[in-house]
């Protein structure tokens, strides 16, 4: 167990510790607490290090071994950590400016005792239901880290794809193994990105891991807190502290996200394409984006990797950025140039988006497809239309039945309408709705799929629910805010009826 | 600076109708039944989760023979050990269609390449298989439904089983 969890955590810490070092370079992330910090280095680490390998492996021919691994990965680390040094050291130099809110706090907790402490870390989460929400999430994210470092991986796409490309690219060194290259060699999707692969073959190399060491399980497993910790970001700012800890809780207590294929316990490439996408949201749709452009590049780079990560990456790439475009465009007003300014920042978060989908044409290029649906042939058969209407009759009951049952979502999909349209007031804030654009756009792309596939109940029945986990992030925020403006109802009703005593404490 | 912290969920002022407050009370009485049954589900395998790994003291072959069975490991390992990993095998497909077999032995042969035969049952002639075969390859790995071990043939032997079962196949008619 001991070596198990050691390296494990070794492997995460490979993604992590330059992701951190990154976030040195986005001050807005910079400034962000710590766990949440960390969870957005991850991300940014996963999209660096894996990017940045197969980007060298393809076109400079690099090859994917211990040296390339450790360098690559060093690079944003001691960068990170230089910026870091410099940034102190110019603190220092600089005057002493008055005392902060941070600083204040950090005074009240040293003069207070454990007991005080305790109480005082209990209120900056937001209150008791906030930190019992934490610790429970906290559990249950070790709950799948230990199961991922003892396990070899047992689901269905990781095994079919991912983790077998994962053995070919590692074997070969190179992200154009022989076998993708070769037509005659039995491959399931071999025009799938690979970031998520790489990763995991970064992760065996650094380690000199056996090929069937559990390791770059826990690569996946460590999505589950970036997940939770992102979800609490974009809530929290969207809808307050105790709505940002019951939606990452929220996430914890749908099975399929944690146990489904897909979700945290599988080596499925969805839960970190929800990370990309959903962290990439948080940034473009935040309230900071337009004084910050450092958060546009960060947005950009989780977008890129999004684009690597899976086909549908590239639409959902898109889709983020138009919703980001559109949020930073008129409010800009009280920048001098705010046209410009909007431009550039846009400009920052599509280069990345598009420099990954370049690369990404050009690896798929030399590789035949075989073993996977052909999507743009259906398209041009015309299989489009009537087919968006009429395979619905096929695939729209199978949506259902998957989404009814409580083994894989304990009745999520039953709260969501009843939240949506209780809260539905909630829904007309402009940011809401661009959350609420988002989330639809991952089952969008399933209907789409299903409704130019010859197959399309068999489809529903295979991809459906992944494609609801890819919409998490902004689906969760928007169903914060909702509960958040249900809750107040409640409040009032409560606070209005002739039976109450007394006026009560404040919301929030 | 910090950042300004709109509060979205905060709503227009509307008039609220005995509808309203019945949703209302429908969302929130959803909301906890759901957390409360998701959580505690998620809680309890949190916690056997990490009991059985507190107490797991297993190399990754023995945590593989405990997930994809004994039979099924000791036979991808001994397959491992006479296919050296540079070579390719002809992938036969003899389970059920769609229970996973193929890929699963395929996965655990990884990085040793498949070119894929088809389905055994479809499989009726040796010689006219062995006009198929383009790739030089000496070894035919026969694969199951999954949990079931897989079979590995020298080629020239798999061709002869074919001719072999066929030849029962038309005597039993």
């Amino acid at each position: 167990m001991a070596a198990d969890l050691a390296g494990g955590l070794g492997a995460v810490a490979l993604f992590a510790v330059p992701g951190y070092g990154l976030t040195e370079f986005f001050p807005t992330l910079r400034r962000r607490p710590l766990p949440r910090r960390v969870a957005y280095g991850y991300l940014l680490g996963v999209a660096a290090v894996a990017g940045s390998l197969y980007a060298l492996s393809h076109v400079g021919g690099v090859p994917l071994r211990p040296p390339a691994v450790w360098a690559t990965a060093a690079a944003p680390a001691l960068a990170g950590l230089a910026a870091g040094l410099v940034r102190r050291r110019r603190a220092r130099s600089a005057p002493p400016r008055s005392p902060g809110r941070r600083a204040g706090s950090r005074a009240l907790a040293a003069d207070a005792g454990g007991f005080s402490r305790a109480a005082a870390w209990i209120r900056h989460l937001g209150g008791p239901l906030a930190a019992a929400c934490a610790l429970a999430a906290a559990l249950i994210c070790l709950g799948v880290f230990a199961e991922s470092v003892t396990n070899p991986p047992h689901d269905w796409d990781g095994r079919m794809t991912w983790c077998t490309q994962a053995r070919y690219v590692r074997a070969a060194g190179t992200v154009d193994a022989g076998v993708l290259l070769d037509g005659r060699w039995y491959i399931t999707h071999p025009q799938y990105p690979l970031l998520m692969p790489v990763a995991q073959v970064a992760a065996m190399e650094a380690f000199g891991a056996d090929p069937d060491s559990p390791l770059p399980r826990a690569v996946y497993a460590a999505f589950l807190p970036a997940l939770l910790l992102l979800i609490y970001d974009g809530t929290r700012r969207a809808a307050g502290r105790t709505a940002g800890a019951l939606a990452a809780l929220a996430a914890t207590a749908a099975p399929f996200f944690l146990y489904g294929e897909g979700g945290a316990e599988s080596t499925y490439s969805d839960l970190p394409l929800a990370c990309f996408y959903g962290a990439a949201l948080v940034l473009l749709l935040g309230p900071r984006p337009r004084v910050d452009p450092g958060l546009a590049v960060a947005a950009g780079l989780l977008l890129a990797a999004a684009v690597l990560t899976k086909n549908e990456g590239a639409v959902l790439a898109c889709l983020a950025l138009a919703l980001g475009w559109r949020a930073g465009g008129p409010a800009g007003a009280s920048l001098r140039h705010p046209s410009r300014a909007v431009a550039w920042r846009f400009a920052a978060a599509v280069a990345p988006v598009m420099l990954a989908l370049a690369f990404f044409a050009s690896w798929r290029a030399g590789i035949p497809n075989r073993q996977d649906e052909n999507y743009p042939e259906l398209m041009q058969a015309g299989h489009v239309w009537p087919g968006i209407v009429t395979n619905a009759a096929a695939f729209v009951p199978v949506m259902i039945d998957k989404m009814n049952r409580f083994g894989h979502w304990a009745g999520f999909w039953w709260l969501v309408p009843a939240a949506l349209l209780a809260g539905r007031r909630a829904l007309r804030h402009p940011r809401v709705r661009s959350y609420l654009a988002a989330a639809a756009g991952p089952p969008a792309i399933a209907w789409a799929a299903c409704s130019i596939h010859p197959q399309p109940a068999f489809l529903a029945s295979v991809t459906w629910e992944r494609f609801l986990l890819q919409s998490v992030v902004p689906l969760l925020i928007v169903l914060a805010c909702a509960l958040a403006e249900v809750r107040r109802h409640l409040v009032d009703d409560w606070r209005r009826s002739p039976e109450t005593p007394g006026p009560t404490a404040p919301v929030g | 600076m910090r950042a300004a912290r709109p509060d979205l969920s905060r709503a227009l002022p509307g008039k609220r109708t005995g509808v309203d407050r019945a949703l209302d009370l429908a969302a929130a009485g959803l909301l906890v039944l759901f957390l409360a049954a998701g959580v505690s589900i998620a809680l309890l395998r949190a916690g056997r989760e990490l009991y059985l790994a507190a107490y797991a003291h297993e190399s990754p072959a023995e945590a593989r023979s405990r997930v994809y069975g004994e039979a099924y490991t000791r036979a991808v390992d001994q397959i491992r050990r006479e296919l050296p990993a540079g070579e390719g095998y002809l992938l036969v497909e003899g389970g059920v269609p769609g229970s996973g077999g193929a890929y699963w032995v395929r996965y655990d042969l990884a990085p040793r390449r498949a070119l894929y035969l088809g389905r055994l049952e479809e499989l009726t002639s040796g010689s006219r298989l062995r006009r198929r075969l383009g790739a030089n390859l000496r070894h035919v790995v026969v694969t199951f439904d999954s949990g079931r071990p897989p079979l590995l043939y020298d080629r020239y032997r798999f061709l002869q089983e074919i001719d072999r079962r066929a030849r029962e196949g038309s005597r039993g008619r």
